[in-house]
């Protein structure tokens, strides 16, 4: 579904990503993981078109995505919940999730997917009139994770979502992506919290400054012995 | 593509900064002319037959900022006239350095300033603002440039004038102080009050203007001269240049129910704008509005609003002057108006006339020569200018500098009242053509 | 004091702010969605005046259609100004962009002036008015003219207010002034949302300019007391918050009114400028100034 190929990217001189090649299947719950400054974000904003890379290929349902512009590429079915998820602080919960259909111009299907928002997470109904600017943190979450379904992404990219959240929290936010998986959305996941990631995922690769180095299935990589050591942690 | 539209953008503004930078600031003649103080203490020591003769004429108006329009009247006037001696005078061609004032005094000492260290202007000749005159006069003194005809006009200017005898380098004015002129609307309305064609309740009258050099010293004129002839001044008000709603100033003085207000702009936008409004707030009140008909269309903005409405300004009252309006509409494509175009006309040819004595009596045109000209002739009296299109004469005497004479067969506005957009005489009486109206 | 004379000077300050109001707004729609301090708004108000005298003088048009064709025309010219200059200059220029635009906002005031001027000739075109009636207000007589221009403002304003609440662009609109890379992420183009602000602020000006016309005549240089004035109103509630440049502009309005009456003779820009330096001083984020960045909420 998504096929990455050498992918380089960076800031103006400074370049972040050397060569990153991935690939995502229809379906599959992907996670990439990786330390702090490792090039993950960088990664995904790349794949989003918020950061024109420098060079390689970005391939989404065989068609080539290169350097579009971020629009362009949630048009073509790709949802970007970004670590600072970029809500519309002034406006209403309803019309930030109303926003994240906006490339949708069936009124039904607008209400469909808000009902089923809704339903996945009851506490964006009660809070609907509600600022967004106003809302808790993990409401917030919740809330861009609403935005980013209302436009019936074919692949939800989330970027650290457990991030400057209470564990019981966290939980929940892992819960919801799961669940969403198993509806059948497919789903790539950035998280420092490698652990818990890769208990829910199907697969995981390893970014460590700017380069893939392991590649695998998320059981097998539970029993690396080199990510035990460095990220896992020796309990 | 995109690099494309880029370049046109980037062309367009290049054309569109090239066009500003020709309109109004410097003509050709005026740039790439570093070198010219040097050239002219080549001159002055001993001129050599193979450099061509040359006197620069720096013309200051206002050729941009809000009163922009007369400094356009200014530069197609000046240019009528030299042209028609071919910007020659004996062997000297005579260039013009066009000097924006913007009607700002910083920028026009600036300017001008600029205009004789870097393009060596000789003379100066005209200006309107009468803000910027009081630096200038120090500049001219400095730099000993004689100055012609500025049209900025005040008692300040006068004092200053008289002062100290190195302020002569502003070789007189091209407008007269203005209670030289206020006087007349004074009198027309006392002579209205006399007559019993007017019989205001009170002698109460509010004074008006812009905020600014030449509004102030017009309403500290007739408000003098009101209070002689026995009205008390209830209030003054003074607005921006730039301001066209009048309805705050307005709704005070109707709430001060006075028979008379009297004042001037310089604003051509604002003045017919606070006409209309004055209107449509119904006051009841004559209005003397000096200088509404200043720049051509102000008619059209007014409407009959102008009715009844005072002012003080000079017609195309003869052929010759007929002739000028008409050419100068036809070749410029705007209406000239006396007191800006005609009056610029007028001294621009006085001022060739002085040129062509200096050159008849000493064969030479410089900065030195012109000013002893200026000062033994014109100055006294001798060297007169007759052949106006507005005046009968303009002429200087010791006793009235740095103004013209003022009066009679000289220097003289006549008094009008408008109509449906024309302005009617109304004194003085020699050349009245109705008696004053009262709304 | 008298009563009348209240109700005078407050109906004074109010048509006054209509238009501080709607120029304003502008302003503020520009400045919030596009972060730029738009410094040629003055030129797209004297741009509509002489859309409107030459098809309401040259072309004999009827007043209203006369204003249609203003807006228009200025929406047009925003729009192309906005492609030609903004555009490229956005693409190219990343973390300087307040600075940049603001430059050329600055040098484009200067060019569109110059322009006029070549086109237009230094010469003042002016209307008695566009409505020959007066309408008796609580008492006071007051020209059609003024009347009908605080309307079209205030109506100008309202569809304003009704398409970027309740029409799913205006949300865009709104969704761009609050956060660039959210609206990026659900689908928006940006580029086109920018030129429509862009267009929407000129045209806003340009219907401004039109409906003063009998006030204001239109000539080069006729754009830059408006722009002063707008500039002060935003200055005053905070930039880019456009609700509360419509209040700031009647604040202002009836503000200068007031203080013309009170002080008069000169003061009124003291009085003016006594309050914004009140105001910076006690509340630098301006009279509604808020944290969270949003044109219209």
């Amino acid at each position: 579904m998504l096929e990455i190929e050498n992918l380089q990217a960076g800031y103006d001189r400074l370049q972040v990503l050397w060569d990153v090649s991935m690939h995502i299947r229809e379906g599959e719950f992907v996670a990439l993981i990786g330390a702090n400054g490792a090039g993950k974000t960088t990664t995904l904003r790349a794949i989003a078109g918020l950061l024109t890379p420098q060079g390689g290929c970005v391939r989404f349902l065989g068609e080539n995505i290169t350097g579009y512009p971020a629009h362009r590429i949630c048009q073509a079915g790709i949802s970007f919940i970004t670590e600072e998820l970029n809500l519309f602080q002034a406006m209403s919960v309803e019309e930030n999730l109303l926003l994240g259909a906006y490339l949708c111009r069936n009124q039904n299907l607008i209400k469909t997917n808000l009902d089923k928002v809704f339903s996945f997470f009851p506490i964006l109904a009660e809070r609907r009139k509600q600022l967004a600017g106003t809302l808790s943190g993990g409401e917030r979450r919740m809330l861009a994770l609403g935005r980013g379904l209302m436009s019936n992404p074919r692949l939800l990219v989330v970027d650290e979502p457990s991030l400057g959240l209470a564990p019981i929290i966290v939980l929940t936010v892992f819960k919801t992506l799961q669940e969403l998986h198993a509806q059948g959305v497919t789903l790539l996941l950035v998280e420092q919290n490698v652990t818990n990631t890769l208990q829910i995922t199907d697969r995981a690769y390893l970014l460590e400054r700017g380069k893939i180095t392991l590649a695998a299935s998320s059981k097998e990589l539970l029993e690396n012995e080199y990510l035990k050591e460095t990220y896992l942690g020796k309990r | 593509m995109k690099k494309i539209l880029f370049e046109i953008t980037l062309l367009v503004l290049i054309i569109g900064l090239l066009l500003s930078a020709c309109t109004p600031a410097a003509t050709p003649e005026a740039v790439s002319e570093e070198v010219a103080p040097a050239e002219e203490t080549v001159e002055e020591e001993a001129p050599p037959a193979e450099v061509a003769k040359v006197l620069k004429v720096g013309v200051l108006a206002p050729f941009t900022g809000p009163s922009s329009r007369v400094g356009e009247e200014f530069k197609y006037s000046v240019t009528m006239a030299f042209d028609a001696i071919d910007w020659t005078v004996g062997d000297y061609k005579i260039e013009a350095v066009w000097i924006d004032g913007e009607s700002d005094p910083e920028k026009a000492t600036r300017a001008y300033e600029a205009a004789i260290t870097r393009d060596g202007i000789n003379v100066g000749l005209l200006n309107w603002d009468a803000s910027e005159v009081i630096p200038l006069m120090d500049l001219a003194a400095k730099y000993e440039v004689p100055h012609f005809f500025a049209m900025g006009t005040s008692e300040d200017i006068d004092i200053k004038y008289l002062s100290d005898e190195k302020y002569t380098f502003w070789m007189g004015k091209g407008w007269p102080t203005p209670s030289k002129l206020t006087i007349n609307y004074v009198n027309a309305l006392e002579d209205a009050i006399t007559r019993g064609l007017w019989s205001p309740t009170e002698k109460k009258v509010v004074l008006y203007g812009n905020d600014d050099e030449w509004s102030r010293g017009f309403t500290k004129a007739i408000g003098a001269q009101l209070v002689d002839a026995g009205w008390e001044i209830v209030d003054e008000e003074y607005i921006p240049i730039g301001e066209t709603d009048f309805y705050p100033m307005l709704t005070k003085i109707k709430s001060l129910d006075v028979p008379l207000m009297a004042g001037t702009m310089d604003d051509a936008a604002g003045f017919p704008a606070m006409i209309k409004q004055a209107r449509e707030k119904d006051l009841k009140c004559l209005i003397v509005a000096d200088g509404l008909g200043w720049v051509g269309e102000w008619y059209d903005m007014t409407g009959d609003a102008s009715d009844y409405v005072i002012d003080q300004i000079p017609g195309w009252a003869t052929e010759k002057a007929v002739a000028f309006k008409d050419e100068f509409t036809e070749r410029w494509g705007i209406e000239p108006s006396p007191s800006s175009a005609g009056l610029a006309f007028d001294e621009a040819n006085f001022f060739i006339k002085v040129l062509q004595q200096t050159y008849q009596d000493s064969g030479e045109l410089t900065s030195a020569s012109v000013y002893k000209t200026g000062k033994e002739k014109m100055m006294t009296g001798e060297l007169t200018y007759t052949d106006g299109i507005l005046m009968q004469e303009y002429k200087f005497l010791p006793e009235t500098m740095p103004d013209m004479v003022v009066g009679e067969g000289y220097f003289v506005f006549p008094v009008i009242q408008y109509f449906g957009g024309a302005g009617k005489t109304i004194w003085p009486g020699e050349i009245q053509e109705q008696d004053m109206q009262v709304p | 004091m008298d009563l009348a004379i209240i109700q005078d000077l407050l109906m004074t300050g109010f048509l006054r702010g209509g238009l501080y109001a709607s120029m304003a707004v502008g302003l503020a729609l520009v400045f919030g969605v596009m972060n730029i301090c738009h410094f040629a708004h003055g030129e797209y108000y004297v741009l509509g005046a002489y859309c409107a005298y030459f098809a309401f003088v040259t072309l004999g048009l009827n007043p209203i259609l006369s204003l249609l064709v203003a807006s228009v025309l200025s929406f047009l010219a925003g729009a192309i100004s906005e492609k030609l200059l903004f555009y490229p200059l956005r693409k190219r220029s990343k973390g300087e962009w307040i600075m940049n635009a603001f430059l050329l906002t600055a040098g484009l005031s200067v060019v569109l002036q110059n322009l006029f001027r070549v086109f237009f000739g230094m010469k003042y075109r002016g209307i008695t008015q566009f409505w020959k009636t007066t309408f008796h207000v609580l008492g006071m007589s007051l020209p059609a003219d003024r009347i009908i221009a605080f309307f079209i403002a205030m109506v100008a304003i309202a569809a304003l207010w009704l398409f970027l609440k309740k029409t799913r662009i205006g949300r865009a609109i709104r969704a761009v002034s609050q956060d660039e890379n959210g609206a990026k992420l659900v689908g928006i183009n940006l580029d086109r949302i920018q030129t429509l602000t862009f267009a929407l602020g000129s045209m806003l000006a340009g219907l401004g300019g039109a409906s003063m016309l009998s006030l204001s005549p239109a000539y080069p240089y006729a754009g830059n007391k408006p722009l002063i004035s707008s500039w002060f109103v935003v200055t005053i509630v905070g930039l880019g918050n456009v609700p509360g440049a419509i209040v700031g502009g009647f604040i202002v309005g009836i503000f200068e009114s007031v203080s013309f009456f009170f002080l008069g003779s000169g003061w009124q820009d003291v009085a003016s400028l006594t309050l914004l330096i009140l105001l910076l001083l006690f509340k630098p984020t301006g009279l509604f100034g808020t944290q969270i960045k949003s044109v219209w909420e």
